[in-house]
């Protein structure tokens, strides 16, 4: 099992090659049966009901939801 | 028009029966330069203007036909005006380097450009202006994104040589009175270069009736293939110039002497394209013409001008959380539409809307300094619209972001 982590915050946002979005979908596209997402966000800019939904579609669980209202880590098993 | 019949024309619609709207990026292509192509690929295909057997002559003779038609659909004087290139972005760089080249732009000399640009027209004028010793001066834009046309009779001076502007945004899609630039550009000897990136696939740009001297637009974003652009110029200004890019079809001969290589260049377009043209992309490019020429460039227009103003109906509907950047009156914008939700990361946004079937453009757009001024730093969604392009797509656009608002809500 692997552990993955993104980071969906303005900060992470450096270039506009570097988006974000897609470092996601190539990690739920790439991940493994089992392997684990951790996902850290900020409401502003990635609201966590936005990317639940998202990754909805891919075979997945969500393992953990920890949230401060502002920002989040959500981690996700991928099935 | 109808977008219901264009659309049967295009494969890739039928096949994926996604809500394409990032035509402002590349446009789809029509089965009819889909079928040019290989047809040309399997009869007639050879290099061209380097042999004299049949086929060599057939295909030569199809590249060159591929220029008159292209300098017909723009109204130039002449086929020869036409040269092919990859797309606008090496046009635009080519035009830059041929007039640093010719000692047009010299040390002191200034360029005008927009805030409103596609990188491709900021950077070739400043990298050449770096090269020189020249100067690049930026036309502000307004709250809008709009280019400030006002300022630009104070800008231009004795030093302008060259105003260099897109003729409509790849963010905002404004369209800017190039008539109205250039004669204010001409009134002090400078040269007017016009991207017409996302102008030319959209409506009807007529080079002498806009008075521009130079105009550079890509294949692939009017139903053409990839790897073929075109730098229009006026004969009389070409004809003067040399080309930065020596080699292969650029020379009637070459010669060593005395002191050493001397060169004979080519007529025009030729000692432009330097090496083995993009001879089969200009088949394409040529099918792709005639197939927006069966259907009028005014009917395209007016088109997705109904489809921006319908797209900014729908948006407006949705509430204060949509942001649309660039001005919401469609009569001076083409088929462009960019736009926030709320602070969403608008590639966030992009990835939301391909899991419901609508491709657009997320991101800055290559457009950098526009975004900043727009207060957008970390760019836009873009959705923009072309022939086969119906409301319903727009209806997707719009209720997958209200599906969207509601779920974060």
């Amino acid at each position: 099992m692997v552990e993955r982590r993104i980071e969906l915050t303005k900060e992470a946002w450096k270039t506009c090659t570097d988006k974000p979005s897609a470092k996601l979908m190539v990690t739920l596209e790439e991940a493994s049966p089992g392997d684990l997402i951790v996902i850290v966000g900020e409401e502003d800019f990635a609201p966590s009901s936005m990317v639940m939904r998202i990754v909805s579609r891919w075979p997945s669980e969500i393992v953990d939801f920890d949230s401060d209202g502002y920002s989040y880590t959500l981690k996700v098993r991928r099935l | 028009m109808d977008c219901r019949v264009v659309r049967q024309d295009f494969p890739e619609l039928m096949v994926r029966g996604v809500a394409y709207l990032d035509s402002a990026a590349s446009s789809l292509k029509p089965r009819s330069v889909m079928e040019a192509m290989m047809a040309f690929m399997e009869r007639s295909y050879a290099n061209v203007h380097r042999g004299v057997y049949s086929i060599s002559m057939e295909a030569s003779r199809a590249y060159e036909e591929a220029h008159e038609i292209v300098a017909r659909f723009i109204n130039a004087r002449s086929w020869d005006e036409v040269v092919f290139v990859k797309n606008t972005t090496e046009a635009l760089q080519l035009l830059a380097l041929t007039l640093a080249f010719n000692n047009v732009i010299g040390r002191g000399d200034e360029i005008i450009v927009t805030e409103a640009d596609h990188h491709s027209n900021i950077l070739p004028w400043v990298r050449v202006a770096r090269m020189v010793g020249a100067r690049v001066k930026l036309l502000p834009v307004d709250g809008n994104g709009i280019p400030r046309w006002e300022l630009l009779e104070e800008m231009v001076g004795e030093r302008t040589r060259v105003v260099a502007f897109g003729h409509a945004s790849n963010v905002t899609g404004y369209v800017s009175d190039a008539r109205r630039v250039a004669r204010i550009a001409h009134s002090v000897g400078a040269l007017v270069a016009v991207d017409g990136a996302q102008s030319v696939p959209h409506m009807k740009v007529d080079v002498r009736d806009l008075e521009i001297d130079f105009l550079a637009f890509s294949g692939h974003k009017m139903l053409g293939p990839t790897g073929i652009g075109v730098l229009w110029g006026r004969r009389d200004l070409l004809e003067n110039l040399e080309p930065p890019l020596g080699g292969g079809g650029t020379v009637k001969r070459v010669r060593l002497g005395e002191e050493g290589v001397s060169v004979e260049w080519d007529e025009l377009p030729w000692r432009f394209e330097a090496g083995t043209p993009p001879i089969v992309e200009a088949v394409g490019l040529a099918e792709a013409v005639r197939y927006l020429e069966k259907l009028g460039m005014e009917n395209v227009e007016s088109h997705e001008r109904r489809l921006t103003e319908y797209t900014l109906k729908r948006l407006e509907e949705l509430g204060g959380e949509i942001r649309v950047l660039g001005p919401r009156d469609p009569k001076v914008k083409l088929g462009i539409v960019a736009f926030n939700v709320g602070n969403i990361d608008p590639s966030m946004v992009g990835l939301w809307l391909d899991q419901h079937g609508v491709a657009v453009r997320t991101g800055l757009h290559c457009a950098h300094i526009l975004h900043d001024r727009l207060g957008a730093p970390h760019g836009s969604v873009r959705a923009s619209f072309y022939i086969y392009n119906c409301p319903e797509d727009v209806d997707r656009l719009a209720d997958s972001i209200e599906e969207l608002l509601k779920t974060i809500a």
